[in-house]
C-alpha cells in the first residue's frame, strides 16, 4: 500500500471543498462540500476541521451546520474566512464527542441558551422544533448576524456583552414553564447557566467549548475539572449534565 | 529491525502523551494503526490530574503544551491499562516511567519488569511541565547516570532515556544515559516554552511552564540527534516535528534508528501509517 493509499479510520479524516462562505456581521458561514463518507453526527457533537496547507497548524474543533438548502456550512470568524477557512481544500475528522439527549425536548418545555459559537451547535434542534426559544449572547454586536443560523427559534433579544444570558434565563426559568436548559457555550457561561438552573430545580445540559489540539482524547488539552474529577471534553463531553458543572 | 533491543516491524512509534491506545481503539477500531508498538503516556508512582487550565495554545508552528503529567497511576496503569494494552496493541508496548525521586522511578520499573504487557521502558527525564523530578534528573549528567544505573539494576527489558534539548549539552546527559546501562536515547521531548498574558507578565498557562513541540523545534531535534550520533553508540530515537516522509528521512539520516511522530498526529490520526508507508518506498 503506498502512503496515498492509506485509508482513512471510520471517522476520517475526509476531504471537503470550499464552495464559498457569506458573511455574517463580523462572522462568515463557509459553505462546504462534503465527502460523502463525512457524517454529521448529532447536536453537540463536533468535527475537527483543518486546511492542510493553511497557516494554523491544528484542526480546530467546529459545529457543521445543516443548512436549509441542503448545504453543510461552518460558522467562523470573518479573518478566518478570509484565511484558512477559505480553502479550497479542507479535511474533516468526525463526528467527535457526546452529543445532547435529545429525547426529551419540546418547544414548549426546554429552552435553549447560547453564548459565541455555542450557536452553532443548535440549529439543528431549531429544525427539529421551530419556535423553541432561544436566549442568545454574543462577546461583539457584529456576531449577531450569527442568529440568522436559528432564525426559526423564538428568541429574544440577543445579550451583548457587557450584558449576559443570565438575567434572561432566570426570568424564563421564574415562569415555570421549562423543564429543561439546552446550553452551549464557554465553561465560565455553562457553568453559571448550570447553577441558575440547579437554582430553579430545572434540568440541564451544556455543551462546554475548551481549547482542543486533537479531538479525540490524545491531547489532553481540553480536561476540565469537575467536582475532583478531570473530563476531557472531547470524549466525556463536550456535553455534560449542568448538575456536573455546579456539584 | 532491532533498535533499543526492541524488535520492531518497522521505525515508527509514537511520541510519548500524543497517542491515546484506548481511544483509538474505540474511535477509529484499532488501538496503534501504523505504529510499529505504542509508547504509553507517563506513568506516575500515584495518579496526577495535571495542571491547572488552560493546559494548550496554539502558534503558526505548532503546539505549546502544559499538560503536566496527568495519568492514573502505576496500580491502575498495570491493573487496569496495561492489560488492555497488552490485547489490543501491535507490536511492543513501552512504558513511559516519571517520577519525582529515583525512588519513584525504580518501584515503577520494579512492578513492570514483572508485567509480561511491558515490552520495554522509557525513563522520562525531560518533561518541562512538572517542577522537581523529570527534567530536573535530566538536566544534569551525574543524576541521570545514577537513575539509569539504578533503573538498569531494576529490569532486564530494554531501557530508553527520553532527554531534553533544554540543557546546556544534550550529547553529555546521552552519555550518561548509555554509560548508565540506556539501550537507547530518546531525542527530543518538548522544548521549554510559554505564553504570556499581557496583563500579568506570567505565563497565560495554569501550570506556569509549557513545552513546545510540531514543526518548530525540527532543526532542534536534528541538531540535537546528530550532536549525540557523534557521542553515544547506542541507538538513537529521534522526536521532534515529524509530520511527513522527508522529516522522518532527515532524522535517520542524522543518525537515528527510529522516529516518533507526535504533534502532527493531532492533525491527522492516519500519519503514521503514510510516514511508515512511506519510508518502506523510499529506503
Amino acid at each position: 500500500m503506498s502512503a496515498a493509499e492509506v485509508a482513512p479510520t471510520p471517522l476520517g479524516p475526509f476531504p471537503a471543498r470550499v464552495l464559498g462562505s457569506d458573511r455574517l456581521g463580523g462572522l462568515a458561514l463557509v459553505r462546504l462540500s462534503l465527502d460523502p463518507r463525512t457524517v454529521l453526527g448529532g447536536p453537540g457533537q463536533f468535527h475537527m476541521l483543518l486546511n492542510p496547507a493553511g497557516r494554523d497548524y491544528l484542526p480546530r474543533p467546529v459545529g457543521l451546520i445543516q443548512l436549509d438548502d441542503g448545504g453543510v456550512g461552518v460558522l467562523v470568524d470573518a479573518a478566518s474566512a478570509a484565511g484558512d477557512m477559505a480553502g479550497p481544500l479542507l479535511q474533516v475528522l468526525g463526528p467527535l464527542g457526546t452529543g445532547f439527549d435529545l429525547a426529551a425536548v419540546t418547544s414548549a418545555t426546554t429552552l435553549l441558551v447560547a453564548a459565541g459559537f455555542g450557536i452553532t451547535v443548535l440549529p439543528a434542534i431549531v429544525t427539529k422544533h421551530p419556535q423553541i426559544r432561544l436566549i442568545a449572547g454574543f462577546r461583539q454586536a457584529d456576531h449577531v448576524a450569527a442568529l440568522k443560523l436559528v432564525e426559526r427559534a423564538d428568541h429574544d433579544e440577543p445579550a451583548v456583552a457587557p450584558d449576559t444570558v443570565l438575567s434572561a434565563l432566570a426570568s424564563a426559568l421564574a415562569t415555570g414553564r421549562y423543564q429543561q436548559v439546552l446550553a452551549a457555550g464557554p465553561l465560565g457561561m455553562g457553568r453559571a447557566v448550570a447553577g441558575l438552573c440547579v437554582e430553579h430545580g430545572v434540568a440541564s445540559q451544556v455543551a462546554v467549548e475548551a481549547p482542543m489540539a486533537c479531538g479525540f482524547g490524545a491531547c489532553n488539552g481540553c480536561a476540565i475539572e469537575l467536582g475532583g474529577v478531570w473530563l476531557r471534553c472531547c470524549i466525556e463531553g463536550p456535553v455534560v449534565a449542568g448538575a456536573r458543572l455546579v456539584a | 529491525m532491532r533498535v533499543g533491543g526492541l524488535e520492531l516491524a518497522h521505525p515508527v512509534l509514537n511520541a510519548s502523551g500524543t497517542w491515546d491506545a484506548e481511544q483509538s481503539h474505540r474511535l477509529f477500531g484499532e488501538a496503534n494503526p501504523g505504529l510499529a508498538g505504542f509508547v504509553t503516556k507517563t506513568v506516575t508512582p500515584e495518579p496526577r490530574a495535571g495542571n491547572p487550565a488552560p493546559r494548550i495554545a496554539t502558534t503558526a508552528s505548532g503546539l505549546l503544551n502544559s499538560i503536566g503529567l496527568p495519568n492514573v497511576g502505576r496500580t491502575a496503569f498495570l491493573t487496569d491499562l496495561l492489560p488492555f494494552l497488552q490485547q489490543h496493541v501491535h507490536g511492543p508496548v513501552i512504558c513511559s516511567v516519571g517520577g519525582f525521586s529515583l525512588h519513584d522511578y525504580v518501584e515503577t520499573i520494579v512492578a513492570l519488569d514483572g508485567h509480561p504487557g511491558c515490552s520495554a521502558i522509557e525513563l522520562n527525564v525531560s518533561c518541562p511541565n512538572v517542577e522537581t523530578g523529570c527534567a530536573s534528573i535530566g538536566a544534569d549528567a551525574d543524576e541521570t547516570e545514577r537513575l539509569v544505573l539504578a533503573a538498569r539494576a531494576a529490569t532486564a527489558k530494554p531501557l530508553f532515556a527520553k532527554l531534553s534539548a533544554s540543557v546546556s549539552d544534550i550529547a553529555e546527559i546521552a552519555q550518561a544515559a548509555e554509560a548508565g546501562g540506556a539501550d537507547a536515547v530518546v531525542c527530543i521531548n518538548t522544548v521549554k516554552a510559554t505564553v504570556v498574558d499581557r496583563a500579568t507578565g506570567a505565563s497565560r498557562f495554569g501550570g506556569g511552564g509549557g513545552g513546545l513541540s510540531g514543526p518548530a523545534i525540527r532543526p532542534v531535534a536534528l541538531h540535537a540527534v546528530l550532536a549525540v550520533r557523534a557521542a553515544v553508540e547506542i541507538d538513537i530515537i529521534g522526536v521532534g516535528g515529524v509530520g511527513s516522509v522527508d522529516d522522518a528521512l532527515d532524522l535517520l539520516a542524522a543518525g537515528a534508528s527510529a522516529v516518533a511522530v507526535g504533534t502532527a498526529l493531532f492533525r491527522d490520526p492516519t500519519l503514521a501509517q503514510r510516514i511508515a508507508s512511506g519510508l518502506s518506498r523510499a529506503r
